[in-house]
């Protein structure tokens, strides 16, 4: 005789960054079906945006969410930038990539302390969050804050790197890969972890691909889908091919993200070597008429931005499709069949961002 | 072997946290702390007002006063950007915590008008020089 009951997963729960409710219907242990309730972090940005001058919405974009708020910036000075026919210098460009590799690798770093969290591992957790502020500390030294860094602005960037900067940066880093070497083998390699992500949440390539997953998300199941891989801003220049694992488990999604802090770090050297000299803004003249669409890969997932404006400093449409939106119904049909034990490891494996989602 | 490796290493290395309140963290250069404001250099222009994205500016331009609120600033420099006479700069320390929300108000020292030259006056008033004087 098997028992049903509806337990609430969240608002608040140690395993979620931000507030989602999932209703879950058990059966027994298993779950049978699952009802999401958002709305606990909306702010009407997008109809702030509107209100706003356009050039002082990136400020607001920036706030959209705090692990990958660089991205959203650099994807809405893209997008009203492609509206307005302005072309920013290559320089500008690069430093963009800086950092928005360093929001990657940040972000990444945080999600694998909440993994090990979520089953209970705090002591990896903290070691993790301890690698994460040495990035923290570089974005400080290099754009002025540790979480929202407002470098990014339409028309290029504010600041630039000096050569001390960037040889910090490349300091920095080195420190970074030697103590990550440390910690993410123990992640990868421990028997516990691996009894606790393998196997949970599995989804073969197609399904995921059907489910509309985007980021590590669909890369753990084995689709190389990367928007860096079209080239936007200076990534054409860099050497980089995506993360891709096959197994398509919980375990596979937390191996992309291990695999694409190292491959940031790459990414963030290769930049600092390569950056050319000039200028790192162009001045904005005019105001944004038309409709752009820029695609940007955050560190979710594929991050879409629309930007219309119709002639006045303010915007007539700003709309942005954030990656956790398009992985939370995939996380709605994978997790029936899963044990409620299991709920919290593989929810987190989308690496949800539901201050994004609901803007 | 690993774990015993640790071990030892760890009773031979300095400890991973800070001697506060010896050793104190001091903030990066550069960093955005909080927005100062030079009423003296400023000439009551707006522009800061304009581009600040969390309205935390008013400038009156008659009463040359600007009123900053630090609560709603969310010291991402757009004014300092915005203004050209460089009355606005950002500073690298954190403000301090405060009990109540406070609003920041600038004013520039009016400085009082020079009495006027008198001009020829057919009127039985007073003559315009000796009112002046008085006033």
């Amino acid at each position: 005789m098997s028992h049903e009951s509806v337990v609430p997963f969240g608002p608040q729960h140690p395993v979620l960054p931000e507030p989602i409710q999932l209703k879950i219907t058990l059966e027994d242990e298993n779950v049978k079906k699952v009802l999401p309730a958002l709305g606990y972090v909306h702010r009407g940005i997008e109809k702030q945006g509107e209100r706003n001058d356009f050039l002082q919405n990136v400020y607001l974009v920036e706030r959209v969410c705090g692990i990958c708020s660089a991205t959203h910036a650099v994807a809405y000075c893209m997008a009203v930038e492609e509206a307005m026919g302005i072309e920013i210098p290559m320089r500008a460009e690069y430093l963009r990539v800086i950092w928005a590799e360093l929001h990657r690798m940040h972000s990444h770093l945080l999600w694998l302390g909440l993994l090990a969290e979520a089953f209970g591992y705090e002591s990896l957790f903290m070691q993790l969050w301890r690698v994460r502020e040495s990035v923290m500390d570089i974005l400080e030294r290099t754009a002025g804050n540790r979480v929202i860094i407002s470098v990014c602005q339409v028309g290029g960037t504010r600041r630039d790197l000096s050569e001390e900067q960037c040889a910090d940066i490349l300091r920095s880093l080195d420190k970074i890969h030697k103590e990550l070497d440390k910690i993410v083998p123990v992640l990868v390699n421990d028997y516990t972890v691996k009894k606790r992500t393998q196997g949970k949440g599995t989804v073969d390539k197609q399904t995921a691909y059907d489910l509309g997953a985007v980021g590590p998300t669909v890369r753990g199941s084995g689709v190389a889908q990367d928007m860096r891989m079209t080239g936007y801003g200076a990534y054409k220049e860099l050497d980089f091919e995506p993360v891709v694992e096959t197994a398509g488990d919980t375990y596979a999604r937390g191996m992309v993200r291990a695999r694409e802090v190292y491959q940031s770090m790459e990414l963030v050297r290769q930049a600092v070597r390569q950056l050319p000299p000039g200028e790192t803004i162009t001045k904005v003249k005019g105001r944004p008429k038309g409709r752009a669409v820029v695609r940007v890969e955050a560190p979710r997932g594929e991050l879409i931005y629309m930007v219309v404006g119709n002639g006045t400093k303010n915007l007539e449409r700003m709309r942005l499709r954030v990656p956790s939106l398009a992985n939370i119904p995939f996380v709605l049909a994978i997790l029936p069949g899963v044990e409620f034990a299991d709920v919290p490891v593989v929810t987190l494996s989308i690496d949800p961002c539901i201050s994004c989602t609901e803007r | 072997m690993g774990m015993w490796q640790r071990v030892i290493e760890n009773l031979f290395r300095k400890p991973a946290t800070r001697n506060f309140p010896e050793e104190c963290v001091h903030p990066a250069a550069g960093q955005r702390g909080h927005i100062e404001f030079n009423a003296d250099t400023c000439k009551f222009c707006n522009a800061c007002a304009l581009a600040c994205p969390a309205n935390a500016i008013e400038v009156d331009k008659k009463s040359k006063t600007l009123t900053f609120e630090p609560f709603r600033c969310v010291t991402c420099g757009a004014c300092v950007d915005a203004c050209k006479f460089g009355s606005v700069a950002t500073s690298e320390a954190f403000r301090c915590p405060q009990t109540g929300k406070t609003v920041e108000v600038y004013q520039k020292a009016i400085e009082p008008k020079e009495p006027k030259e008198a001009e020829e006056s057919t009127d039985a008033r007073q003559p315009a020089v000796d009112k002046a004087a008085s006033d």
